[in-house]
């Protein structure tokens, strides 16, 4: 089972993001994904610098991917889209049907995780165009996703959002921005006060959220580091794992040890626990809603109850 | 607005394409001017799918008729996706809308547009919304692939970006014009699914009516969405529809509307500049609303796109046309959305 | 819009007082044999299963009247008590017959808090789209007329 780090989905700050992949060089991931996916004003960080960070993993042995935005607006949008389409240097990630259509005839390419591959007939449709692999969708369970690995083209990688708070929505409004009581056009780039997103909790006090600028994500940690054996089984390649601002090398070496068989499922939900920022969930693996932790019912005494009425 | 920079006035009419959730929904749309009527059959393959509502065969086969005789169209909206292991249910879908003799189907998976494009060549196709195309190189795409006729543009695009979609697309471009105002781009929203393990990707419905739970405590009216507390009302608040994007919710200790307040998309006072820059059709939201309502607003945008396409630089918002919608909208407030940049 | 975007009208005071007075049973009687006279033939058998067994209310505030009906072998049936009924709707005889005629949408009243559900979800939106579906215009010309006539200033 490879493991891949996801694009950093999150604003922080020019140094702390060169930080993070210095370390990252050395965790035992095969593929990390880099690259701005949210926000278009996100710019502590120019294309150059990341091909400079994919250059540095490179050297040290990782496949580098780069991915497209998840949303484009604008004309300055698309020309991003378009350089990092054909940037000469790495492979890229596909989140909307523009970059597909950019990227088919002229180079191998990752359909990615917005692109919404839920059944075998797109997913051939995108490998006829040159995908090579495919991350699905969160919403899709481990049933669904072992359906259209076995329905769908052969030799196509795929790959899961195994650990991170899942990206569930994106909107044209920054609600970041909103918070503030800022536009998005002069919204003083707060994001980035906040490195795992700003939380979002009920009137009745369950944490529920987190805003991170045009994304809205779970608040909860999707954590599928005890379902390593039936995720193989499914016909899965690959575990994407999200950065987060602490102890992400930690968490990538539980999911490594897991791969291996080095470390009992149990085992490794216990290490991962005090690494989370919040509590897990495993919701829509199992085919239940996201935030449902079906590892947390089955195994603690006292699981998140205040999650699931 | 100023009649000076106003291109040349467009040689034909905007279509009003209108909801219908049901027969009589229908004839009032069909009755009351609507160019185009859309609609989904009883099951997860529209984005509607909720109890009691939309056609079945015999239904739409009647519909079809009694659109066709009084010169609308009917297009099938078949917008959601098709889930693995129950593809044959949306390609039998499609197979069933092309041979009733529907004049478009709306789809938003890439897969059922290869199908239907191959399978059914004579038959029109419109991207959905839920399709998510926001640039005319995404719509492009689907054009050169599929052959589509018509896009809908999700509703994340200010005018001016828009106008540029518009400009350098073959594909007519359809927008939304009135009715309950979608906060998160369309297709690409989870939310839903979060809490109650449905959504309008995989289910066809955004907050399930079995997860929700309106609760009257002794100093408000909660609503739970799969046991998610979404809002309390006191006796003064308006409860609207427990979407999880109209919650209010905390954050840093304060309450409010972290999304967006309860209101809905009201786009007539734009309908000049949407004339002007081409704009194909004008969409009506609400298959899920009753016919009273379809009546109402079918009834005012049709005088107003009338209006409009008569004499642009003279058209002016009523006021009887903005008290006729104001009576039927979500919340009391109208907004222009993303069209106007700063509600970004 | 139309009569019904107006503000509630309310009963007048004495017609409160006679509803007041009326004993449950027998209105709840006369409504179960309009509803079986009017609307079950319209209702399609399979939503008539779905709501096999379960009670309904229905509240006219300012009559003062509940009415509770049961669907019970694809019929509506008068009942006298209920413990706890799957839906109970109130609003004022005004904004029942505005829906009725097909002058009021049902989202709206409801958004302004004029009608309001109690209970199931799922089958509070069954029956209004399955209500939304059936066509019966005579019924409804009358209504019109006489709300119409009834509204003040009305033509």
């Amino acid at each position: 089972m490879k493991l891949s780090l996801g694009p950093l989905l999150y604003y922080w700050p020019r140094e702390a993001v060169l930080d993070f992949y210095r370390q990252a060089a050395s965790w035992p991931v095969d593929t990390v994904y880099l690259g701005e996916t949210v926000c278009s004003r996100r710019r502590e960080l120019k294309l150059s610098d990341w091909i400079a960070i994919g250059e540095a993993l490179a050297g040290a042995g990782k496949e580098v991917v780069l991915s497209t935005y998840e949303l484009i607006e604008s004309d300055a949008d698309l020309r991003t889209m378009h350089a990092v389409a054909a940037n000469a240097a790495f492979r890229v990630e596909a989140n909307d049907m523009a970059a597909v259509r950019a990227l088919s005839g002229n180079a191998p390419f990752v359909a990615g995780p917005f692109l919404n591959v839920y059944n075998a007939a797109t997913l051939s449709l995108l490998a006829e165009l040159g995908a090579v692999r495919w991350v699905a969708p969160v919403e899709l369970s481990r049933e669904g996703i072992a359906a259209v690995v076995a329905e769908g083209p052969a030799g196509i990688e795929t790959e899961v959002f195994a650990y991170g708070r899942l990206p569930l929505a994106v909107s044209a409004r920054c609600f970041t921005a909103r918070y503030n009581n800022l536009t998005k056009d002069h919204c003083e780039f707060r994001c980035i006060e906040h490195p795992d997103g700003l939380a979002l909790d009920t009137q009745d006090g369950q944490h529920f959220l987190v805003l991170n600028g045009v994304q809205t994500q779970s608040a909860a940690v999707q954590s599928l580091a005890s379902e390593i054996g039936p995720a193989r089984a499914a016909g899965v390649g690959m575990l994407r794992l999200s950065p987060q601002s602490t102890g992400m090398g930690e968490v990538v070496a539980v999911f490594r040890e897991a791969a291996d068989g080095a470390l009992a499922p149990h085992d490794a939900a216990r290490r991962l626990a005090p690494l989370m920022p919040a509590a897990a969930c495993d919701g829509y693996w199992h085919g239940k809603p996201g935030i449902v932790s079906e590892w947390g019912r089955a195994h603690e005494r006292a699981p998140h109850a205040e999650s699931h009425a | 607005m100023n009649a000076a920079v106003l291109p040349q006035p467009a040689a034909r009419p905007m279509k009003l394409v209108c909801p219908a959730g049901t027969p009589p929904a229908l004839k009032a749309a069909v009755d009351n001017g609507a160019d185009d009527v859309y609609l989904g059959f009883k099951d997860e393959t529209n984005a509607r799918n909720f109890a009691g509502l939309n056609f079945d065969d015999r239904s739409l086969r009647e519909g079809i008729d009694y659109a066709h005789r009084k010169g609308a169209q009917v297009l099938v909206a078949l917008n959601t996706y098709p889930q693995p292991g129950s593809w044959r249910k949306w390609q039998a879908a499609v197979n069933r809308a092309a041979s009733l003799g529907v004049d478009a189907i709306i789809v938003a998976d890439a897969g059922l547009l290869a199908y239907a494009a191959k399978a059914h060549p004579q038959l029109r196709l419109h991207l959905s919304v839920q399709g998510s195309a926001t640039s005319h190189e995404a719509i492009n795409f689907y054009h050169e692939r599929f052959g589509i006729k018509r896009a809908v543009l999700p509703r994340v695009l200010s005018v001016e970006q828009a106008e540029k979609v518009i400009a350098r697309t073959p594909v007519e471009i359809e927008v939304f014009g009135f009715g309950s105002l979608s906060i998160m781009v369309e297709g690409r929203c989870a939310l839903s699914s979060y809490a109650t393990g449905e959504s309008p990707n995989t289910h066809g419905g955004c907050s399930p009516a079995k997860s929700i739970r309106w609760q009257q405590r002794p100093d408000a009216l909660e609503s739970r969405l799969g046991g998610v507390l979404i809002d309390r009302f006191g006796a003064e608040d308006h409860p609207g529809y427990p979407t999880l994007c109209r919650g209010r919710f905390v954050v840093n200790g304060d309450t409010y509307y972290p999304f967006e307040e309860p209101t809905s998309l009201n786009t007539l006072e734009l309908l000049p500049r949407l004339q002007a820059m081409g704009v194909a059709a004008i969409k009506i939201e609400g298959r899920q609303r009753s016919p009273v309502y379809v009546e109402t607003v079918t009834r005012v945008w049709r005088e107003a796109l009338d209006a409009c396409f008569r004499d642009r630089e003279r058209f002016r918002v009523k006021p009887a046309w903005q008290d006729a919608l104001a009576g039927i909208s979500e919340g009391h407030q109208c907004t222009l959305g993303a069209y106007h940049r700063p509600w970004k | 819009m139309n009569a019904a975007a107006s503000a509630p009208r309310k009963l007048p005071g004495p017609v409160r007082a006679v509803g007041r007075r009326l004993p449950r049973l027998p209105a709840s009687i006369a409504f179960a044999t309009a509803l079986n006279l009017t609307l079950r033939r319209k209702f399609p058998a399979d939503v008539l299963d779905r709501l096999e067994g379960h009670t309904f209310a229905i509240v006219v505030e300012d009559a003062g009247v509940e009415l509770l009906f049961r669907v019970r072998a694809r019929r509506f049936v008068p009942v006298a008590q209920a413990a706890e009924p799957v839906l109970r709707f109130r609003a004022v005889a005004w904004d029942y017959a505005t829906l009725a005629a097909r002058e009021a949408d049902p989202d709206t009243l409801f958004f302004n808090r004029r009608l309001v559900v109690e209970g199931d979800t799922e089958i509070a939106l069954l029956v209004k789209n399955t209500l939304d579906t059936i066509d019966i215009p005579r019924t409804r010309g009358i209504l019109r007329r006489v709300l119409r006539a009834a509204a003040p200033g009305g033509s």
